[in-house]
């Protein structure tokens, strides 16, 4: 078993009467990069955030790189770096003086690490945060995460508010961080297509509780594939084992198909077929199915 | 701890340049006009029973004796928008870190970095103990710019530094009191607010006390208990008895707001 990076075991995390998380239990090998799903209020940010140490767990334990992540916090830190999702800064901080003051209580240079980063991120490092857009404080946020080379990056919707260039950019550099430093990535996102660019393993999260994760390719595997199977007469009886019909209009049917494509050619071929459309299996189907 | 000061000093400096011109104008604007009008005010405050008595309270003095020249221009150091710079200055301050940042969002950024909650909570303590320091001594120059016209009533420099201890003093209590109050708070206005009804029931007690029995009684749960520039002024010495008790318990607020800062969520 490989080593692992974020260790959770039994985590509940309550808010007055409010519990965010429900006896999480999270593993991410080192080195990976791993998408944390789910929607709004399943849990997702404060996972990020007790693994930053920013948040108590009432109960369960959570261990990043092998440090206690509440106890061991600034330890555990030099090793670590955070964008979050909403990203603010205080207005008169730059991408520089944030680089300085990163600098400052890391007690290393991050400075020229930095900048490059900006560069590619097209970010104005002399700019305050005060009158910067939304994108651009993500920018600053990243930047600031990544300039320290960290062995783990903990990233809380981490594109969101960025152009479509510069997701590419985005994830150019953390792809480059894991080929470079073996930087292990946990991620959390809406974006499933960014998800499928950048992970090769997915958690999902519902209700404070991780429902699945697993390799990307198993995950998608689990939403089968569209189809749109079109019929010049719509066969009757039974339908075959894997085939799920969610509309037929017209003799046109639209639904999805679970498994290997030759046993669906295999029942088509005697149907009066008229056209058949296969896509790619979808994350976005595999995720939602979890939440329906 | 570095990073973390360097934030609360760029955070203050400008607060505190501002905080610095306006005491100095404030004490030099209360203590200069007393030297034109002496023999009127001193006339005015001796025959009114009500304004000596008020007075009196205010500064922690029983002025049924003689009243100085001194003593009236000292009434400066009890001036409310006096206690409410210093006293405000210390209270906003304090609330910086962990209440401010957290309601901001401003807190990850530091937080994401390898700097203890406590080191951070220092830094902006050590910063407000100095802009206190900073502030109080604008004062005194205030004050003793305003006073030259007074010429041998004038007290001195040397006079005026056990009032100015004090003061600063009380400051460090309120910067502690704060500092704990904000520790348990999520928004800046919460805490500022806490710390604006303290001030203001220790002023109404001040004031109330010479004429409401009720308030003498309760005047130990107000802060102008422990300030009493007319009182130092009067003595001549340093009441290091009072300016130690409310620097220990300061101190011992802020290590308490500091424990209880390790157990909360950010």
């Amino acid at each position: 078993m490989s080593e692992l990076a974020i260790r959770a075991v039994g985590v509940w995390k309550a808010f007055g009467s409010r519990a965010a998380l429900q006896g999480l239990n999270l593993e991410v090998p080192k080195g990976e990069i791993c998408g944390l799903l789910g929607p709004n209020g399943a849990g997702k940010t404060t996972t990020l955030r007790t693994i930053l140490g920013c948040l108590r767990p009432n109960r369960g334990t959570v261990e990043a790189l092998g440090l206690d992540c509440w106890s061991q916090s600034p330890a555990l830190r030099k090793k670590l770096g955070y964008c979050s999702a909403d990203v603010r800064f205080y207005p008169w901080l730059t991408a520089r003086k944030a680089l300085e003051i990163a600098s400052a209580c890391r007690r290393h240079d991050v400075l020229g690490q930095g900048l490059k980063l900006a560069k590619r991120l097209d970010l104005d490092p002399n700019l305050g945060a005060g009158r910067m857009s939304r994108g651009n404080l993500q920018k600053v946020g990243l930047v600031v995460a990544l300039a320290s080379k960290p062995e783990l990056l903990v990233l809380d919707e981490p594109s969101s508010g960025l152009d479509p260039l510069v997701q590419e950019t985005f994830a150019d550099l953390i792809k480059e961080a894991q080929d470079r430093d073996g930087t292990t990535v946990l991620i959390s996102s809406h974006t499933f297509s960014e998800v499928a660019r950048l992970c090769r393993t997915v958690v999902v999260v519902k209700a404070g509780r991780v429902v699945a994760g697993e390799p990307l390719d198993a995950f998608r595997a689990r939403a089968g594939r569209r189809v749109v199977l079109t019929f010049a007469t719509p066969p009757q009886g039974d339908l075959p084992e894997g085939l799920q019909v969610d509309d037929r209009t017209d003799g046109v049917w639209r639904g999805r198909w679970l498994g290997e494509t030759g046993p669906l050619l295999a029942w088509c071929a005697d149907k009066n077929l008229l056209d058949l459309e296969i896509s790619a299996p979808l994350l976005d189907d595999a995720f939602l199915d979890f939440y329906r | 701890m570095r990073g973390a000061w360097r934030i609360a000093w760029i955070q203050n400096r400008a607060l505190l340049g501002w905080l610095a011109l306006v005491m100095v104008i404030l004490t030099w604007l209360l203590a200069a006009p007393v030297a034109p009008m002496r023999d009127g005010v001193l006339r005015l405050v001796t025959d009114t029973p009500f304004l000596k008595k008020l007075v009196g309270g205010v500064m922690g003095l029983d002025l049924t004796g003689e009243v100085t020249v001194k003593l009236l221009v000292g009434s400066t150091w009890a001036h409310p928008f006096l206690l409410a710079l210093t006293w405000g200055y210390a209270a906003v301050a304090a609330c910086r870190f962990p209440s401010q940042e957290v309601e901001d969002h401003t807190v990850d950024f530091l937080m994401s970095q390898p700097v203890s909650r406590v080191s951070v909570l220092a830094a902006h303590g050590l910063l407000a103990l100095l802009g206190l320091a900073w502030l109080v001594g604008f004062a005194m120059i205030g004050f003793d710019l305003g006073c030259r016209n007074l010429g041998a009533d004038a007290p001195s420099m040397l006079e005026m530094i056990p009032v100015a201890t004090c003061l600063f003093a009380t400051g460090l209590w309120v910067l502690g009191a704060t500092t704990l109050v904000a520790v348990h708070c999520r928004t800046r206005s919460r805490v500022l607010n806490v710390m604006l009804v303290f001030i203001l029931w220790s002023l109404i007690l001040a004031y109330l006390k010479p004429f409401v029995p009720w308030a003498g009684k309760l005047s130990a749960f107000g802060l102008l208990e422990y300030y009493r520039p007319g009182e130092i002024l009067r003595s001549a010495a340093m009441p290091w008895a009072t300016v130690g008790g409310l620097s220990a318990v300061g101190f011992a607020l802020w290590a308490v707001a500091a424990w209880r800062l390790r157990f909360r969520d950010l």
